[in-house]
């Protein structure tokens, strides 16, 4: 009789996994024991575990089930053959069982963990057609221990299938695995919600149909040459829109990496995060700190601004102030005759009236601006406010001629007309300040009969696209190197724009630069009852 | 001999004030609008200074001081600048241009003496 050395550790860790020491009778080893009693003629037929020092009957016929120690037994000795084994002998066993016929069991990774056998009280020989058939029986109870591994097995395998499931559908990401040919195996529960879309929808298509048209290309060439080829620690990590199922576009951050599932087989799995929420805070923080840069910017221009109206006030100042100190000084010094006299005095009381109007323009701006103001409401007739403040500049000028192109028959309108000939004036000052080569200085004016529309175009130095707005501001006087000799004091223009707006209108300006200027200025004919 | 000064400004009443001021101290003044009108009196006959305001329409004071240092004929002429601009470091502008003085508006007829007399004084010696 051959024996094998038994690998006893390892036979005994196959027997544990297959949780039948101690386990209850069970119909499939039933069928085969009664079988083995009923062909074989004996009295009684086991199915026995060995474990490490107990016999374990399994299924057990025409015997008392019960727990058998297994140093010295027939069952010990017939596991540690692949044989049948068979004995008979004068002496009853532990079992009272004078002949013994049984061969051991190997469950599928080959330890023999158990015997099939028969028994008899009585002697008896076996004979070889006894032995094979006990061979065939076994065969078929090797089976059953199979498949009892086979369900282990398939318990452990749903046991990790869940558990990963559970995993996959409890992770805030989007997972998502990629099969060979580059399409959606699998999608967890939250890329299910990321992408507004049944898993049925997204299961065997790609990651780039579900992205923005302009990422999809890239996305493409990357799962390619990844399922091509995927490094160990390939890992790739991108920025990308995504379209959801209803149509919504949202940003997502993409990780992306791979492994050989077999030789020749890969799989990618994809790592998804929404980012809507980054990105917006991002897009906030930008927002404002932009503000912040915009506040900055305004302040330090109006500073820049106010003291550059400091030093053109200054500068104003003191020109008039050059003209009465100097012909004081000279009444005060010298003899003049009554003539000469008289023409200081003169220059004298026009430049304190200089002063006079600039200190009054001022005040003026500073009362509009903090609505200290009121308007003295009467009927204007802005044709002749245009037609008058023509006439005195006018008269002042020989290099600039006004012409006018008037509506005829222009409603007279509600207004301040003191107020409304200052805008006129300033609007006309600045048209020939600011065509220092003189020319024509065109003044219209029409109506829609809601409104009544001035407008004033010089063709002088003109003013850039990016000064048309700011030029209305307090102290925003455009400078340009054309301009530096021009004087003023940068408060016509705010004037103009608080008169006309506290009339409800508005003022605005046309400008190319080296052609000239348009200022227009439209107030309502009725004043509004607000 | 009486001493010929130009004089450009473009404001009236302080060509009308100089010019009076020139006449009262015994200078003859030619009084013009701008650095234009400047260069031309100067090409007609060479004075023996320039008083020029700063920010005039055409041509300012610091470019006509420019233009004359760059003529022979008047590179010895005295310039003397003076503007109603109070920003700070008037000084280095001028002097960068090659002006011989500076004065701010307004100016008094003593401050206006003395400033012509010294540098007609040296614009003769130099």
């Amino acid at each position: 009789m051959s024996r094998v050395p038994i690998d006893e550790a390892g036979r005994l860790e196959s027997l544990n996994r297959l949780e039948l020491l101690g386990s209850a009778p069970e119909e499939r080893f039933d069928r085969i024991t009664r079988l083995a009693r009923r062909l074989m003629g004996t009295p009684a037929a086991v199915m026995a575990l060995v474990g490490v020092d107990r016999v374990w009957l399994k299924s057990v016929q025409g015997l008392a089930p019960r727990d058998v120690l297994r140093p010295g037994t027939h069952f010990e000795r017939a596991l540690g053959t692949r044989r049948p084994y068979a004995h008979s002998g004068s002496e009853p066993d532990e079992l009272g069982m004078r002949s013994f016929a049984g061969k051991s069991l190997a469950e599928p990774a080959g330890h023999r963990v158990g015997v099939l056998a028969v028994m008899d009280p009585q002697l008896r020989e076996f004979g070889e057609d006894d032995l094979e058939l006990l061979v065939d029986l076994a065969a078929v109870a090797e089976r059953e221990l199979g498949r009892s591994a086979f369900d282990q097995l398939l318990d452990e395998y749903r046991g990790h299938a869940t558990w990963a499931q559970s995993v996959m559908d409890n992770v805030a990401e989007a997972l998502v695995t990629i099969d060979q040919d580059g399409r959606i195996r699998s999608i967890n529960r939250a890329g299910v919600r990321m992408f507004r879309r049944p898993a049925g929808e997204l299961v065997g298509q790609t990651v780039p149909q579900f992205l923005a048209p302009e990422d999809q290309g890239e996305m493409d060439r990357i799962v390619r040459t990844h399922l091509a080829a995927p490094a160990e620690s390939f890992s790739v990590h991108r920025e990308v829109a995504a379209i959801g199922g209803d149509g919504t576009r949202f940003p997502v951050e993409i990780d992306l990496g791979g492994t050989w599932i077999t030789e020749d087989e890969t799989m990618l799995v994809a790592v998804i995060r929404d980012i809507t929420e980054r990105k917006n805070a991002e897009a906030r923080l930008v927002d404002a700190l932009e503000k912040q840069q915009r506040a900055i910017e305004d302040l330090d221009r109006i500073s820049k601004a106010k003291s550059y109206f400091v030093s053109l006030v200054g500068h104003e100042f003191r020109t008039a102030l050059t003209g009465i100190q100097g012909f004081s000084e000279l009444l005060a010094e010298q003899d003049f005759s009554d003539a000469e006299v008289k023409e200081f005095a003169r220059e004298i009381h026009n430049e304190g009236k200089r002063l006079t109007r600039m200190i009054s323009e001022m005040l003026d701006l500073e009362r509009m601006e903090s609505g200290r103001m009121q308007l003295n409401y009467g009927s204007v007739d802005l044709n002749r406010v245009v037609a008058e403040v023509a006439d005195r500049f006018q008269a002042a000028t020989q290099s600039h001629w006004m012409l006018l192109e008037l509506e005829p028959e222009l409603p007279a309108i509600e207004g301040d007309a003191d107020k409304l000939t200052q805008v006129v004036s300033n609007l006309l000052s600045n048209a020939i300040k600011y065509s220092p080569n003189g020319g024509d200085v065109l003044m219209k004016s029409i109506t829609d009969g809601a409104e009544v529309t001035v407008s004033i175009t010089d063709h002088g130095l003109g003013l850039p696209a990016e000064a048309l707005d700011t030029v209305f501001e307090r102290y925003a006087r455009h400078e340009s190197k054309d301009r530096e000799s021009i004087t003023g004091t940068g408060l016509g223009l705010p004037l103009v724009r608080q008169i006309v707006e506290m009339h409800g209108g508005r003022v605005w300006a046309e400008s190319v630069v080296g052609k000239g200027s348009t200022f227009t200025f439209a107030v309502p004919i009725h004043r509004s009852s607000a | 001999m009486t001493a010929t000064i130009v004089v450009a400004d473009d404001d009236a009443t302080i060509r009308h004030l100089m010019s009076v001021f020139l006449k009262t101290l015994g200078y003859r003044g030619v009084v013009v609008e701008d650095g234009v009108q400047a260069l031309a009196a100067v090409a007609e006959e060479i004075p023996d200074l320039v008083i020029s305001d700063v920010h005039m329409p055409n041509l300012g004071g610091l470019e006509l001081t420019r233009r004359l240092r760059e003529d022979p004929r008047l590179a010895r002429v005295p310039i003397l600048l003076f503007s109603a601009s109070v920003s700070q470091g008037e000084e280095t502008v001028w002097q960068g241009a090659g002006a011989d003085g500076f004065i701010a508006k307004p100016p008094t007829l003593s401050v206006l003496r003395e400033k012509l007399v010294r540098m007609l004084a040296d614009g003769r010696s130099g």
